[in-house]
């Protein structure tokens, strides 16, 4: 096992005339959460796109864990334990918390799936479905719609699905992107929990939030990374000030 | 996740009539239609898999129907085999044109996957009404479909053909109801709410997708073949685009996406059509308004839109 989760090698992405993302060579280490900011435009969800395998018409390759997958399919990269929240929630509307999260269960529990009803399988899952609902507060609403929650609930339960499979990676894309004030500290702790153990890439505009979640900070813009390290670091770096936090506080 | 109380209560509800109709009339016409019926029933059911539950619209599943009803009679009749034979053979052989459909049908999405099961099923019509000739009879069809011969029982007797047919389709609509219900199930219907999500999970959409339409496939040659039996009868219209229409409004009509809606929408479908053909030729414009109005006031389909309403009956007694 190696020490680097994911490895980004002379990466580029092109819009037509647009480069999203230049020439980006980057190694994320084991069990640490980095954050990605940047303006704007910077290339931060397609950097995510393309580790996730949304985005397969790339420049140079993409390792997990040292194999390269750079050509591997989103649910095959997946399997190999790498999990993607959205910007714009990515739920099943119809369905109810609970069955939300049992097809999430599933796919941890086997490979095929199975074309019978089986009790033992249900309870399987039921252990997995009870303590997730647990750690994202949902537990009071699992037979509700999905579609019909808050925006708040709605974005803990983007959260547990994509925890259920257990992936050893996350990527998370703005997982507080429009939520209420009063909600930003439970979604903070429950980011934290999520976190520990797990090689995490964090995108985020909330400032406070990602400076306490991240051991790293990313900063892109124009497609490539301007700079990285701690909080601290890069807090008190000049060039991030002027492209990125200066602009910031403007706004 | 089980089979739901709505589901088994139907279920409960329709098993007395299915056992009791042959008991009260012996009328060939009645039984033959209760027949055509329940053969019918397992095509929609097996089609709304595909339909309803993965939520592609394939207007090709035609070629399913008259596959199975062409190599049931192929079979019996070229190489003298049992018709059970036949049978197992028709499932096979829909079941994998479906999987050939796949490859080029799930290439796309939308409207197209419609126009390509549309096109490639049209091909299989030409073939089979002018090209295959020699095989199939061309437009004159293959007469003289065997019944099943079955531990000596006579089924060319309408009575005994009916409970065959019976429990055929009791088995289909139970396995139906598992496969539905079954982790599988879910999965089908996680693809059609989202597809995205379902994949970054880690489930390959592409394979589930190839595996529900060779299941539907399958299910459909077996009502090809029970219905080629019936009508002791095969021709190129079992193979052509409007008979997939067909099957498309009976599933809207009773509900897509439900388990006895597709079968709710065959009893309708045929109850009307027998009726209003007795007293006007054009039955079919009839039948075409009332398929319009159906879908303006009931857009769950029939059975759809009792479900909903049972639900909402339900959910008010839980939260008062």
């Amino acid at each position: 096992m190696t020490a680097i989760a994911l490895q980004c090698i002379n990466v580029s992405v092109e819009f037509g005339a647009l480069r999203a993302i230049d020439d980006v060579n980057y190694d994320f280490e084991r069990g640490l959460v980095y954050g990605l900011i940047g303006p704007n435009g910077a290339g931060k969800t397609t950097l995510l796109n393309v580790l996730a395998g949304r985005l397969l018409k790339h420049k140079g390759s993409v390792l997990c864990e040292g194999q390269d997958m750079s050509s591997l399919a989103p649910y095959q990269r997946a399997t190999k334990g790498i999990g993607r929240s959205f910007q714009i929630t990515q739920i099943y509307p119809a369905l109810s918390v609970l069955e939300n999260l049992r097809i999430a269960a599933q796919i941890k529990h086997s490979r095929f799936v199975p074309f019978w009803i089986s009790p033992r399988y249900d309870r399987q899952l039921a252990t997995d479905i009870d303590a997730m609902l647990e750690l994202t507060g949902l537990t009071a609403y699992r037979d509700d719609i999905a579609g019909t929650m808050s925006y708040g609930l709605q974005r803990a339960l983007e959260l547990g699905v994509t925890l259920l499979p257990g992936p050893r990676i996350l990527l998370l894309d703005e997982p507080m992107a429009g939520i209420g004030h009063h909600e930003i500290d439970g979604a903070t702790k429950l980011i934290q929990t999520a976190s520990a153990g797990r090689t995490v890439l964090l995108i985020e505009h909330n400032m406070d939030v990602i400076m306490s979640l991240s051991n790293r900070i990313v900063v892109m813009s124009n497609g490539s990374i301007i700079a990285q390290g701690t909080p601290d670091q890069v807090k008190a770096d000049p060039t991030v000030r002027s492209v990125y936090l200066g602009e910031d506080e403007s706004q | 996740m089980n089979v739901s109380r709505f589901d088994v209560v139907i279920g409960l509800l329709l098993a007395p009539l299915v056992l009791v109709l042959p008991l009260v009339t012996q009328n060939d016409f009645y039984l033959n239609l209760a027949t055509l019926i329940m053969i019918w029933s397992i095509f929609a059911v097996g089609f709304d898999f595909v339909f309803g539950s993965l939520g592609m619209v394939s207007f090709g599943h035609a070629s399913f129907l008259g596959i199975g009803g062409y190599a049931v009679a192929i079979v019996t009749q070229r190489f003298g085999l049992p018709f059970e034979a036949g049978v197992a053979l028709a499932i096979v052989a829909a079941a994998t044109c479906a999987w050939i459909y796949s490859f080029f049908a799930l290439r796309v999405a939308g409207i197209f996957f419609s126009l390509v099961t549309l096109a490639l099923s049209q091909l299989l019509y030409i073939l089979a009404d002018s090209k295959l000739r020699d095989w199939t009879g061309g437009a004159d069809g293959l007469p003289g479909v065997a019944r099943p011969e079955t531990f000596g029982i006579d089924f060319f007797n309408s009575v005994h053909f009916y409970w065959y047919v019976a429990a055929i389709f009791a088995v289909v609509m139970v396995v139906i109801a598992i496969i539905r219900t079954s982790p599988f199930g879910r999965v089908v219907m996680a693809i059609q709410q989202n597809e995205l999500r379902t994949q970054q999970l880690g489930y390959n959409t592409h394979r589930i997708k190839q595996i529900t339409f060779l299941l539907s496939g399958a299910i459909s040659g077996l009502a090809g073949a029970l219905l080629a039996s019936l009508l002791m009868y095969v021709n190129p219209q079992m193979l052509h685009w409007s008979t997939s229409g067909d099957v498309i409004i009976m599933t809207l009509l009773g509900g897509a996406g439900t388990l006895w809606g597709p079968v709710a929408g065959v009893i309708l479908f045929e109850s009307l059509k027998e009726w209003l053909s007795g007293w006007t030729p054009y039955w079919y414009g009839i039948l075409g308004i009332l398929f319009i109005l159906a879908t303006l006031y009931f857009p769950k389909g029939v059975l759809g839109e009792i479900q909903a309403f049972a639900g909402r009956v339900r959910a008010r007694g839980r939260k008062p």
